[in-house]
């Protein structure tokens, strides 16, 4: 019970402090953001008692909330390991991107506002981690589309950042649309949307693909997976520490965890679908990231293509993996955002990599935690998250040897561009004005930095895990790594390991040179490079679909309503009461010579039907 | 205190007070403002009272029945009968809080006339109330009548620049609407053999006589049906009949298009779910796919017109019609949840566009202009009403944590039985959405044309007065409640519709 009751609190200091800075500190900047911070803090604590003091047991609380008809909806809890691992790398990734946030904020207008629409999103994630049924997980979900939109939208004055958090809305929204679809199924199919009933269903009953696929439509648009990518690079367009929120623990993570939440509903088929199409996005992503010359949309192709890589455990059966490996990944690609981030203003809103270089000198501790934050995602062996993305790796090995090959390639990609990145944008000599003046960020900007490179360092040893959490997937590792030694191909594993991210960090640094201002890529191989920049043409589809096909309906039907319906159905109507009126009021005519007509007509009709 | 007094009184003192302020309407404005704002705020402390205290009876599910005999009664069966059943209280409730936020609005509108503007925007919500809480099907319409003369008047001496078309259009569209259901319901008052108008009576009779062949197989009854069908759907600005709503909407004065979007246009749906529905339950079925279809006409194709709309006042007016279509779809689902959701959507509905309404003509007055070019940045000149209107319109296109988001999901959960259909309504939560954000980025994102920050300097209003605040907030805190916590109103809405149709689908 102490449990749940904690839980609560968070959740409602999350809640109290949305009010606290959207209502009664409109004026006071500098107390929303401090308050937002001890709030953050205090749920790091909470998360600690909580994994003390919880015996392991899962937690399932649920109270009636309303009904309408015999539609019952009620809310509720349900705390197992997985929600605590989520929980617990929530709020440690939150509480660094707050504390970060108070320097980035530091100057800037409507901060009660941003920190509002962090401590929503903080909340609405918290929501899908700990709900115990689908409704409200679809709640939480729309809550945090609005949020994203509101976090990405606050530099109101900035277009770009205006389309993207559109884009990001309604892209997120078809996706929650597609998953609330499956929710419905789901109620008529059997009966029930709560977590626990769904998992005590009757295993002969059999598991429906087109529900699945429904269901895992949250995941597509909420983890940006084919078809609905579109949204993750565009979210960039906001403040950077939103950028770091989304690409993590938030949005992303959502669908992936959703998906670990019914994971009992998806047959082989549908994990079949899921499996491919994330393989398809891990390749496609690191190639594209390849050619892209923003530094935070290169870390955000990068993530699509670490989540094809979780889809790809997901695919393959093993949920724990999957969570194992965003939880990492939450870790240093946050540190790597919130790096570039401190790029970013050291150099004064230049998000061009092109136009940095030499910050290697300027901002030295930028860049080791950059570089930490590089190990941790390329998955050098031995000193990162190694066991994370390689058990992954060593499971599609063992049970699908295409995908293996797809997901090499793809790390391999991986460091190529991550190699480049660094290369142009640390090293070498300044390539702008902005660069060579750039300076090291302030103190409260640097300790989240340490504090994340610490934690990407230390969270690829399962072991260090607490037990709580390691139960997620320790089981699933350990089955990977004795399967594979069984194999006897944990040599070939190693070298890989170590081969791909050298022959990768080596080969960029000799291919692009140091701090160089063009891209090598473009100048040498052009046909290539403007292959990968067309990003398969699907942002252009898109856009084709919604001005040319959408809006050019929209404008006819527009046209046609107030034409023909508006226009020529009631004007037409009107004449013809007109008419009507015009006639009628020839009987009451003050001419005399009028009524003899109007007798005359009347004779001749009385006449016509009496005789006819 | 009786209830039944109460809801009578809380009918009859706007009137009261419209009256007065019509005859002392020399006397200082301070005294008609007070006396408009009493009767405005009358009803709202009634109508909480009568949710808290509401226990319908277990017979017809009707509470705080009270019935004058005006001398009718033994002649045609027509008398006063006052009372709720659980869907008129939660519309009852609706025209209460809307009609308070309205006349707040009005009080300090400074219009020309201003004691003739607050007289008549009294009568309308006496006879808004009045709808809701009568009986009796001959005082409803009275009621009914009571609230629209008042609409077209207002609209064609305060409305905007075409006031006189729209206030013609308007008066021609719902004068035919409810003349044609008019003439439906008296063609059943000659069919039924109790010879009454009483609600109660009527259903009792059906429920006695349902299962009577000749009932069922009569030529008259289908025709009926579909007189009522049609007159009604004008009324709900059904597609193809709804292009009175979005021009009526732009040109109305402020509180007129409150009154009139959030709680008249909810008169049609109020004679479907009480009247129609329950009486022609089994009829229903053979026009299901027409209404469906028709639901979905509104929905995607206005969603679509709206998504092409330029002008604010408009493109809300669409938004309104858009989202009547949810409605009509949750009473063509036919099941006991969509009609349930139904009431829950029309009840934010309401709410939310006379909120929407208030927040337009607010900006409408600082910019001089509803034209989306020639707007932009607004949320830097004007925080609190950009704020207000962001949370709005997003509570529009379904926020949980507002009114509007139960009544659309449960109104698709009834769907789930049509998949495709259900497909259909869903695809339409992404149109509304676009056109929705489409507009909140260029009315309050990006810079500021150099007209606009020319008005603005002129007009020297900044942002929100309180006299706007007040009457958003009140109607945001009622969205937000129900949206938090929904079986405030659900209960009520679930005994008033399985009392409704306990009787008549067995």
């Amino acid at each position: 019970m102490q449990v749940l009751n904690l839980l609560l609190l968070a959740l409602f200091l999350l809640l109290g402090n949305i009010f606290l800075n959207a209502i009664l500190l409109k004026q006071k900047g500098e107390w929303a953001a401090w308050i937002s911070l001890g709030i953050s803090l205090s749920l790091i604590v909470i998360t600690v008692i909580i994994l003390v003091i919880w015996d392991g047991v899962p937690l399932n609380c649920s109270w009636h909330w309303f009904s309408l008809g015999d539609w019952e909806v009620s809310t509720g809890i349900y705390f197992n390991n997985t929600a605590a691992l989520m929980l617990s790398v929530l709020v440690l990734v939150v509480s660094c991107i707050h504390c970060f946030s108070l320097g980035y904020m530091r100057n800037k207008s409507f901060k009660s506002r941003y920190f509002a629409g962090l401590s929503l999103l903080t909340l609405s994630m918290a929501g899908i981690i700990l709900s115990d049924n689908l409704i409200m997980i679809f709640v939480f979900c729309e809550l945090v589309g609005f949020s994203s939109y509101v976090l990405i939208s606050h530099d109101w004055k900035n277009k770009s950042a205006n389309i993207a958090s559109k884009k990001v809305f309604i892209v997120n929204r078809l996706g929650d649309l597609g998953f609330l679809i499956g929710i419905i199924g789901c109620y008529y199919q059997f009966g029930t949307v709560n977590l626990m009933d769904l998992a005590n269903l009757d295993p002969a009953l059999e598991k429906s693909t087109n529900l699945a696929l429904l269901l895992a439509c949250g995941f597509v648009g909420k983890s940006a997976q084919f078809p609905l990518q579109v949204w993750l690079p565009h979210a960039t367009a906001g403040p950077t520490p939103v950028s770091a929120l989304i690409h993590t623990v938030t949005t992303v993570a959502a669908g992936v965890y959703l998906i670990v939440r019914v994971f009992f509903l998806f047959p082989p088929e549908a994990l079949q679908v899921i499996l491919w199409s994330c393989v398809g996005m891990s390749v496609y992503a690191s190639l594209v990231a390849l050619v892209e010359r923003d530094i935070k949309k290169i870390l955000s192709y990068s993530t699509l293509a670490q989540l094809g890589i979780i889809g790809v455990a997901l695919g393959l059966g093993f949920p724990g993996l999957a969570l194992f490996y965003i939880s990492c990944h939450a870790f240093f690609k946050a540190l790597l955002f919130l790096a570039s981030g401190s790029v970013i203003i050291a150099c004064d809103q230049e998000q061009d990599i092109f136009r940095m270089g030499r910050l290697r000198k300027k901002m030295p501790l930028t860049t080791a935690t950059f570089l930490v934050g590089l190990i941790g995602l390329c998955g050098v062996v031995f000193v990162s998250i190694h066991p994370s993305k390689g058990g992954i790796l060593q499971a599609s090995y063992l049970y699908d040897r295409t995908v293996f090959y797809f997901l090499l390639f793809s790390t391999f990609m991986t460091s190529v561009y991550m190699g480049r990145l660094f290369w142009i944008v640390f090293m070498g000599s300044a390539n702008s004005e902005k660069a060579s003046q750039a300076c090291e960020c302030s103190w409260i900007m640097r300790i989240p930095l340490v504090v994340l490179a610490l934690f990407s360092i230390a969270s690829g040893y399962s072991h260090w895990w607490p037990s709580s959490l390691s139960s997620v997937f320790g089981a699933e590792l350990d089955q990977v790594q004795q399967e594979i030694n069984s194999a006897q191909v944990t040599g070939i594993f190693l070298f890989l390991g170590i081969a791909l991210w050298v022959f990768a960090l080596v080969g960029t640094r000799y291919f692009y040179g140091l701090g160089v201002k063009e891209d090598k890529l473009e100048q040498k191989v052009g046909f290539l490079y403007r292959f990968l920049a067309n990003k398969l043409w699907i942002d252009s589809i898109y856009q084709f679909y919604v001005d040319r096909i959408q809006q050019r309906i929209a404008h006819i039907l527009n046209m046609l309503d107030l034409l023909l319906i508006g226009g020529f159905l009631v004007r037409g109507i009107a004449v013809i009461s007109c008419l009507l009126g015009m006639g009628i009021r020839l009987i009451h005519s003050v001419n005399r010579n009028y009524y003899v007509y109007w007798v005359l007509l009347s004779m001749v009709l009385l006449a016509f039907f009496t005789l006819g | 205190m009786d209830g039944a007094f109460l809801l009578f009184s809380s009918i009859v003192v706007p009137l009261f007070l419209g009256l007065c302020i019509l005859v002392f309407s020399k006397t200082r404005v301070v005294i008609q403002q007070s006396l408009a704002l009493l009767g405005f705020s009358f009803p709202l402390i009634v109508g909480i009272f009568l949710l808290w205290s509401f226990q319908p009876s277990a017979e017809n599910g009707y509470d705080y029945l009270w019935q004058v005999d005006l001398g009718l009664l033994t002649v045609v069966g027509v008398s006063l009968h006052l009372g709720l059943n659980g869907v008129g209280l939660v519309l009852y409730l609706l025209a209460a809080v809307v009609g308070l936020a309205s006349g707040i609005c009005a009080v300090w509108s400074r219009a020309n006339k201003l004691a003739w503007y607050l007289g008549l925007l009294l009568f309308m919500q006496s006879g808004l109330l009045g709808i809701f809480a009568s009986v009796d099907l001959y005082f409803l319409y009275f009621f009914h009548g009571l609230a629209l003369i008042p609409t077209f008047i207002m609209i064609g001496i305060w409305g905007g620049a075409g006031r006189k078309v729209a206030a013609m259009e308007m008066a021609v569209y719902l004068s035919v609407g409810s003349m044609l259901s008019l003439v439906g319901l008296i063609a059943l008052y000659f069919e039924i053999e109790v010879r009454s108008l009483d609600l109660i009576e009527i259903h009792r009779y059906f429920a006695e006589h349902y299962f009577i062949a000749e009932w069922r197989d009569s030529f008259l009854r289908d025709n009926l049906l579909a007189l009522l069908l049609f007159g009604l759907g004008i009324l709900i600005s059904l597609f193809p009949f709804h292009s009175w709503a979005p021009r009526g909407y732009a040109e109305a004065p402020c509180s007129v298009a409150m009154l009139h979007a959030g709680v008249y246009n909810k008169f049609g749906f109020y004679l479907l779910i009480q009247v129609v529905f329950p009486l022609f339950s089994d009829r229903m079925a053979d026009w299901q796919g027409v209404l469906m279809g028709l639901a979905l006409a509104n929905i995607i194709i206005i969603g679509l017109v709206a998504l092409a709309e330029r002008n604010l006042k408009w493109l809300v007016g669409y938004s309104s019609v858009m989202q009547m279509g949810y409605g009509l779809l949750g009473i063509a689902s036919m099941s006991v949840l969509g009609v349930s959701g139904t009431v829950l959507l029309l009840f934010g509905h309401g709410l939310l566009f006379a909120l929407l309404f208030l927040l337009a003509t607010a900006i409408h007055k600082r910019c001089e202009t509803m034209d989306f070019q020639s707007l932009g940045g607004l949320i830097g000149k004007m925080p609190i009403l950009s704020t207000f209107f962001i949370v709005a319109i997003f509570a529009s296109i379904g926020l949980p944590g507002f009114a509007n988001f139960w009544g659309e999901m449960a109104i698709f959960f009834a769907l789930g039985e049509y998949p495709w259909i259900l497909l259909l309504a869903v695809l339409g939560m992404i149109i509304s959405a676009t056109y929705c954000l489409r507009a909140v980025g260029a009315i309050f994102y990006g810079p500021t044309t150099q007209t606009l920050e020319a008005v603005l300097q002129r007009k020297k209003i900044v942002d929100m007065t309180l006299s706007e605040q007040a009457p958003a907030v009140i109607l945001l805190i009622f969205l937000f409640l129900v949206g938090v916590c929904p079986s405030l109103i659900s209960d009520p809405i679930n005994e008033g519709v399985s009392s409704l149709f306990s009787k008549l689908i067995r």
